[in-house]
């Protein structure tokens, strides 16, 4: 298994703008999405985003390009419990981390792939670590499972699997 | 007319099959408009959202590993190009500093086995470091030490070094200095060292006149518990512990630290240069208090052989309630008691013991960030020598914001510091026995600009302007910065800069007010005693030390795994200051007619000398280069190597002592002659010493072992000591020291060690007067959780 995916923004290329990590992050997520199955179709394909204002400018830029199995994207920026409806993917910016103790039993079991970009943090799906100068990401398969969603293999030697 | 006909069907067939080929390009083109092999990274900075949304994941990925973003080129980027964020007070890479800068990361620290920060400092390029007792160091950023020569070795110390723990300035505004003991945070405490070299007081106000060593402590930001503690112990009884807990949930993170470091000397006796003898440390209290009348013999510390022990205690609390804000509280307990060399009492050595209390936040919000940080201490400087001891505080507040307008970057700041020293609670005030007798303060305010702007991507022109006031005692005063960067290409860049701080006025200089009452017999009829009068006080009026900088710089990538950092640096320096015989009042003398043999029937007067702290016209001139090599060989094997040679010239080194003359020149002159007209000389200052520098090798041939080991050597250095009539010629021999860690990883959470400091064990001494300083060898665990 290829251990380690990584993706790390040198400022040498980037100067001085931390949102530039974002710019590629968004890009990870998006690509990510795609290798990741949900179980019953809707209208739209909603990504709630919770505390990152640099990501949402990001994927909102991909929203309005690209379409997931064939449906618009939708970004939304999530501060409450009640906007977690009809949604398809969470992400939670390092700041938020704490609020997915909260939610999480509400989430349970629901088709909803959760992101987060702290190291050590449990329960998420997909796991951005360290997002300064590198981007890499954890893949738990196990908690993924857990809301009835399927990877593709090819995903498993893109990142950094924990079981 | 068939084959006529056969050639326009070819023709037909070549143009479909044209057509094809091109459209099959076209199309080829259209899936896969990036071909990530081919890319520049020119072309690669040039790429939109678009071009990448094209891309397959993999060929993403393909694209970051090909482009320094794979895990060999993470390593690369990580040990050649640390970031860092004193140069500019942003983040950056070290490559594209506009200053000449370096970075020890928190990996290098752990690899290496430094005991302590200063010991760490070695690891650095451009930084000379002398040991002067087992574990306590002289540090000095390119030089220009030991200026006035000659003179008391209080002016040893390193007075032109900004030290700041995040943002907290650590150094000691009685003597200006950095007493490296007393700093709370131990090296596994620290996330990187980060050090500008050359005058930046235009961003840190001033202080930061040779440069700036800013040490940035770990956060706890990983999410749950972590525990972390590393013990060793070994030869010279040296016993180093340190340890953390560190607990981060949601949008808090708190870290507890705590370190102790005890060692012992080399030797147990002391050498007593007026003397030339080394004496046992039972006879050093009373040869001291014949030396110096009021050194009190029985408080000269009878652990004649504890070099240092050390203990402190750290808070770290992180709330960062959104990604762009940060609220950081530290507060930091320590209590320490150091064996070493700092002023001449007949010994060299003596006992520094202190205690201190701090306490600091820093906020980032955005753009903005600030700082404001109380200290309180307790600090007897020489342990037996009343008038050393003090009471202080120090209140440091600065705040600045990174407006970004396109391509340029303007950063306006405030700061202000205010200090307050007090003797009164150790001296008898009405006496005069103490150096203040009362309390003393110091403050500053300050404003800066600086403007950073970036055109066309490769030229960066950076000005920094800051006008400070010093409002106790009064006086206004500039820095300035001004740099530029020339990204050449990718793998140059070119840089340059021009600029001039001071030093802040410092209490002894300022407000010192000593007497000294030595008896003396004044009527040679009787034993009637009179007495000499040393009386020294400080001057308001005295101007800082002010050094001002040209440097050149070339960075240069020779091979994506082999980078280069030249600097070459010219500065100039002014404005020293010492205690100067202002005035003095003879005995009235014998009579002219008294006939040989012939006794006075008349005491003599008192003898009364004033020495007051004065600006001296000594100027010093330094020329010289510093060259650093990086090499990545791969993920096992990384190397570093680097070298300064330097010239120093002083200029105008008033001499008014025939002795000393004849001594420093080779020709006497009598007395009058200089007692009329003080002679200016020139010379080399051969104090700091030509070539200095080190290397480092880490191999890591498995998982498991890690061996490292680094080298640190200087050339011979000379200089000059003078006691009374007494001059001493001072000789430093070269010395090259080497260090070995190997350990070994038993399993996710525990690594045991060997760490040998000095292993060959020479023996030679690093610094004027101190001790043979030689090997230590250490055993050690760590355990990480």
């Amino acid at each position: 298994m290829k251990k380690i995916v990584l993706i790390g923004i040198l400022l040498t290329l980037f100067q001085y703008s931390p949102a530039q990590n974002y710019k590629f992050q968004a890009l990870f997520i998006y690509n990510i999405v795609k290798r990741v199955n949900w179980p019953s179709p809707s209208d739209n394909f909603v990504i709630g985003v919770m505390g990152s204002k640099e990501l949402q400018k990001e994927l909102i830029g991909i929203s309005k390009k690209q379409k997931l199995g064939g449906k618009q994207i939708k970004i939304i920026n999530v501060s409450s419990k009640e906007e977690l409806n009809d949604i398809h993917v969470l992400y939670f910016s390092r700041s938020s981390s704490s609020k997915l103790n909260d939610i999480q039993a509400q989430l349970k079991s629901k088709p909803i792939l959760l992101i987060g970009e702290k190291s050590g943090l449990k329960g998420v799906g997909i796991n951005f670590i360290d997002n300064s100068n590198e981007i890499k990401f954890e893949i738990y398969p196990a908690n993924i499972k857990d809301h009835q969603l399927t990877l593709a293999t090819s995903l498993l030697s893109l990142g950094e699997v924990k079981q | 007319m068939k084959l006529k006909h056969i050639r326009l069907k070819n023709r037909y067939v070549l143009l479909l099959v044209g057509f094809m080929l091109i459209s099959t390009s076209l199309f080829a083109q259209d899936k896969s408009p990036i071909n990530v092999e081919e890319l520049s990274l020119e072309q690669i900075k040039g790429l939109t959202q678009e071009d990448l949304l094209e891309l397959p994941f993999e060929d993403l990925i393909h694209l970051v590993k090909k482009f320094k973003l794979s895990s060999i080129e993470e390593l690369y980027a990580l040990l050649l190009n640390p970031t860092q964020s004193t140069a500019s007070k942003m983040e950056e890479d070290v490559f594209e500093s506009p200053l000449a800068t370096t970075v020890i990361t928190a990996d290098e620290l752990e690899k290496s086995g430094a005991r302590s920060i200063p010991e760490a400092l070695k690891l650095a390029p451009g930084v000379i470091v002398r040991e002067k007792t087992n574990g306590n160091y002289d540090v000095h950023l390119r030089g220009n030490d030991y200026i006035p020569p000659g003179s008391d070795l209080t002016n040893s110390v390193n007075s032109t070094t900004l030290v700041m723990i995040d943002n907290r300035p650590v150094y000691n505004s009685f003597v200006g200095a950095t007493f490296w003991e007393n700093l709370p945070v131990s090296v596994n405490d620290l996330e990187k060292i980060e050090i500008i070299y050359g005058p930046s007081a235009a961003l840190y106000g001033p202080n930061a006149v040779s440069g700036v060593i800013h040490l940035i402590t770990k956060k706890a930001d990983t999410e749950g518990l972590q525990t972390n503690f590393d013990i060793q112990a070994g030869t010279n009884s040296s016993k180093i512990a340190t340890g953390s807990i560190n607990y981060n949930k949601g949008k808090w993170g708190i870290r507890l630290s705590g370190n102790y470091n005890q060692s012992n000397r080399f030797q147990d006796n002391y050498y007593i240069p007026q003397n030339d003898e080394y004496v046992s440390g039972d006879q050093v209290g009373e040869l001291n208090a014949s030396i110096d009348t009021s050194f009190i013999a029985s408080e000269f510390s009878n652990d004649y052989s504890n070099a240092i022990e050390q203990g402190a205690a750290n808070l770290d609390i992180t709330y960062t309630p959104s990604d762009k804000v940060m609220i950081n509280y530290q507060g930091s307990y320590q209590s320490s008691s150091a064996q070493t060399a700092y002023m001449d009492i007949g010994s060299v050595l003596s006992t520094r013991k202190s205690t201190s209390f701090s306490n600091s936040i820093n906020v980032k919000a955005g753009g903005f960030d600030s700082h404001i940080s109380l200290l309180s201490g307790q600090l007897n400087a020489v342990e037996g020598m009343p008038g050393y001891e003090y009471d202080y505080q120090e209140l440091n507040a600065k705040a600045g914001y990174n407006f970004k307008y396109k391509n340029l970057i303007i950063r306006p700041g405030i700061m202000a510091n205010y200090a307050n020293y007090s003797d009164e609670n150790y001296v008898d005030i009405e006496a005069n026995t103490g150096l203040l007798n009362g309390s003393a303060e110091l403050g500053t305010v300050q404003g800066s600009l600086r403007l950073d702007y970036t055109a066309f991507d490769k030229l960066r022109i950076v000005g920094a302007w800051l006008q400070g006031y010093f409002y106790q005692p009064e006086r206004n005063y500039s820095s300035y910065q001004f740099a530029s960067s020339y990204q050449v290409n990718d793998n140059t860049l070119l840089r340059a800069v021009v600029s001039k701080s001071n030093s802040s006025p410092f209490v002894l200089n300022t407000y010192m007010d000593k007497s000294i009452q030595v008896p003396m017999p004044t009527n040679p009829n009787n034993d009637e005693e009179g007495y000499m009068n040393l009386n020294m006080v400080g001057n308001e009026d005295l101007a800082p030390q002010e050094m001002q900088m040209f440097e050149l710089g070339l960075r240069k990538r020779i091979l994506k795994n082999l980078q280069a950092d030249v600097s070459i640096f010219y500065n100039k320096s002014k404005d020293y200051a010492q205690l100067v015989t202002d005035e003095t009042t003879l005995p009235s003398g014998p009579p002219e007619d008294l006939a040989e043999g012939e006794v006075p029937s008349e005491p003599m007067n008192d003898i009364t000398i004033l020495e007051t702290m004065e600006n001296l016209d000594l100027k010093s001139d330094q020329i010289g280069i510093t060259a650093n090599f990086k090499y990545v060989m791969n993920k096992k094997l990384n190397m570093s190597l680097f070298a300064t040679y330097q010239h120093t010239e002083l200029k105008d080194f008033e001499i008014s002592d025939p002795s000393q003359y004849e001594e420093l020149t080779g020709t006497s002159l009598d007395d009058n002659t200089l007692t009329e007209n003080s002679e200016y000389l020139s010379f080399e200052h051969s104090y700091t010493p030509n070539v200095y520098g080190g290397a480092s090798i880490n191999y890591s041939p498995t998982n498991k072992w890690n061996f490292n080991t680094s080298l640190y050597g200087y050339s011979k250095q000379e200089s000059f000591y003078t006691k009374g009539r007494d001059f001493i010629n001072v000789t430093i021999d070269p010395k090259l020291t080497f260090n070995l860690k190997a350990s070994y990883q038993i399993n996710t959470w525990m690594n045991v060690y060997v760490n040998a400091r000095n292993l060959t064990n020479n023996t030679k001494q690093e610094f004027m007067f101190t001790d043979k300083t030689g090997g230590v060898y250490l055993g050690g665990i760590s355990i990480k959780l």
